[in-house]
């Protein structure tokens, strides 16, 4: 059976659990109270396995993306709780490399269309430098007007992850 | 154990969210049975498939759904979900799949693999299968007799075998259903299961719906339920892709911990299925009751029926009798899986309260 990045998060999640992994690691996993700090990244250059895990608790063991309010997740491709310089680096990886899972899928679509493209760099650039002041369809319409030099057109487009017929639905992605 | 109290407050957050689904439900999963024919007839089968006639959609009427819905709901965060009987047992069943899949349809299936060689599985691959979760029942022995076909085992391995050889799908699965019979053999199929390039398996338990309700002897026992829930935590303990499915509320100690997320049944607010005559329903597993048909797709406009219709399964079935309402845990439960609910009754037919919690 293939082990995944997921199959080993949840294993380091029971480890922690039971507190049988170094107990740095144990605290920035479990130590607050908040959901998503709880699963949150504490520290994005812990090496190892549980570096792994924290860098991804949020999108696996926070709450399913869709319960989530949107202005709190589109554009957060870093999935660190802010949208800042990280996310664009991310967002160009995700471009060139697709995407892991309907939830990665998801955050990367800054623009809500559908799909990963250029559109989601320009728009997520905007945001950046304060030019739109979020990702609504209305926001990116006014700027491209505003800015008809910038190319939206989108050139690449990342398919989302189908989930087994009667596995856990894409809720529990 | 996980930590408590963070599970406590996930499924807080779930149960409001559960409540705004049964307002505004979102379709996500539309199964599609495309037969009732089968060439097994499992002793658990939900559906009671085998040699029963069946009444079925024709390609063209399925390609004429599916545009519909396309333009009524669009393809976006939707899946189709197609099942049976054995869907390959239709001569037309790529026909069906390549229009489905040509309307930008993402889609899954269950199969008993009996009928998958390189060259069907090639051709799954063309007309754009994604996941796949084929039933492997027990050993060889106990499979064929549980599903009642000689040699079903090895055709469903070979099947497995064809479909990982050609590759390309996101996901393939192989689920098992546990009975008070093959329990013993987990262990076993497990050490087949790890040998082979499986994404992961699932295990479920055998339920009291269909052709099961004449099998006592098959339904697990509480030591049983306790085994086989154990066994999935620790596979999971150690990092393994293994995963029970999606029905019923267990309680404190395993929810979260057997599968990925919480318990929620989502028939009817996320899931309609459509019957192999077109009628229209919540979950295929419900029982097929006449108050349960919707409508039907030939007569019916299917985006209609789930707006104006399906009131039936949008409601907690946990305030129809004394025993859940004054349940401690009905705010997590809702009255349990709405498949084995007993509408007789009224009254869970799969409670693991006393048994899990």
């Amino acid at each position: 059976m293939k082990k995944t990045k997921k199959t080993v998060m949840t294993a380091a999640l029971f480890a922690a659990a039971m507190n049988l992994v170094p107990s740095g690691a144990v605290e920035a996993v479990m130590s607050n109270d908040d959901m998503g700090a709880v699963y949150a990244a504490d520290e994005p250059d812990s090496e190892g396995v549980i570096g792994e895990v924290e860098n991804d608790f949020q999108g696996v063991y926070g709450p399913p993306w869709m319960m989530i309010p949107e202005s709190q997740w589109r554009g957060d491709v870093y999935e660190d709780g802010v949208i800042d310089a990280y996310d664009m680096v991310e967002l160009r990886k995700k471009l060139l490399n697709g995407t892991e899972s309907d939830w990665d899928a998801k955050r990367a679509d800054v623009n809500g269309d559908g799909e990963v493209g250029i559109s989601d760099m320009v728009m997520l650039q905007k945001y950046l430098m304060g030019q739109i002041d979020g990702f609504t369809e209305k926001a990116e319409t006014q700027t491209t007007e505003a800015s008809s030099e910038i190319k939206t057109e989108t050139v690449t487009t990342v398919q989302t992850v189908p989930v087994p017929v009667y596995g856990p639905p894409s809720m529990f992605d | 154990m996980l930590d408590v109290n963070i599970k406590k407050e996930h499924m807080k957050t779930l149960e409001a969210y559960r409540a705004g689904l049964m307002i505004k439900p979102q379709l996500r999963h539309l199964f599609l049975e495309l037969t009732l024919r089968c060439n097994e007839k499992c002793l658990h089968c939900g559906s009671s498939c085998g040699d029963v006639s069946s009444e079925e959609l024709t390609a063209q009427q399925y390609a004429k759904f599916l545009a519909e819905v396309k333009g009524d709901f669009g393809t976006k965060d939707k899946m189709l979900c197609i099942t049976g009987g054995e869907p390959l047992l239709r001569k037309d069943f790529f026909d069906i799949m390549a229009a489905a899949h040509e309307l930008g349809f993402r889609w899954g299936m269950t199969s008993n693999a009996t009928l998958i060689d390189d060259s069907t599985a090639c051709e799954l691959k063309r007309v754009g299968m994604g996941t796949i979760s084929v039933s492997i029942d027990g050993l060889e022995e106990t499979h064929d007799a549980f599903r009642r076909i000689h040699g079903g085992w090895q055709r469903a391995m070979n099947g497995i075998e064809s479909l990982l050889r050609v590759g390309g799908f996101k996901h393939v699965q192989v689920t098992t259903v546990v009975t008070h019979q093959n329990i013993g053999q987990l262990d076993e199929l497990y050490k087949i299961f790890n040998e082979m390039e499986i994404d992961s398996w699932r295990i479920i338990n055998i339920e009291p719906i269909g052709r099961a309700k004449q099998h006592a002897e098959l339904l697990l026992t509480p030591e049983d339920y306790r085994y086989m829930f154990e066994y999935i935590r620790n596979k999971r303990i150690a990092g393994e892709p293994v995963t029970y499915g999606c029905s019923h509320y267990l309680g404190m100690e395993y929810e979260r911990e057997v599968r990925d997320w919480y318990y929620l049944c989502t028939a009817g607010t996320y899931i309609a299925s459509i019957m192999e005559n077109g009628d229209i329903t919540a979950c295929l597993d419900i029982e097929r009751r006449p108050e349960f048909i919707q409508g039907n797709i030939l007569t019916d406009r299917f985006k209609d029926v789930w707006e104006k219709k399906f009131e039936i399964f949008r409601k907690n079935l946990s305030e129809e009798n004394e025993k859940c309402r004054s349940c401690a845990e009905k705010c997590r439960c809702h009255g349990d899986s709405y498949h084995s609910w007993d509408f007789d009754n009224h009254e869970p037919q799969v409670c693991f309260k006393d048994i899990l919690f």
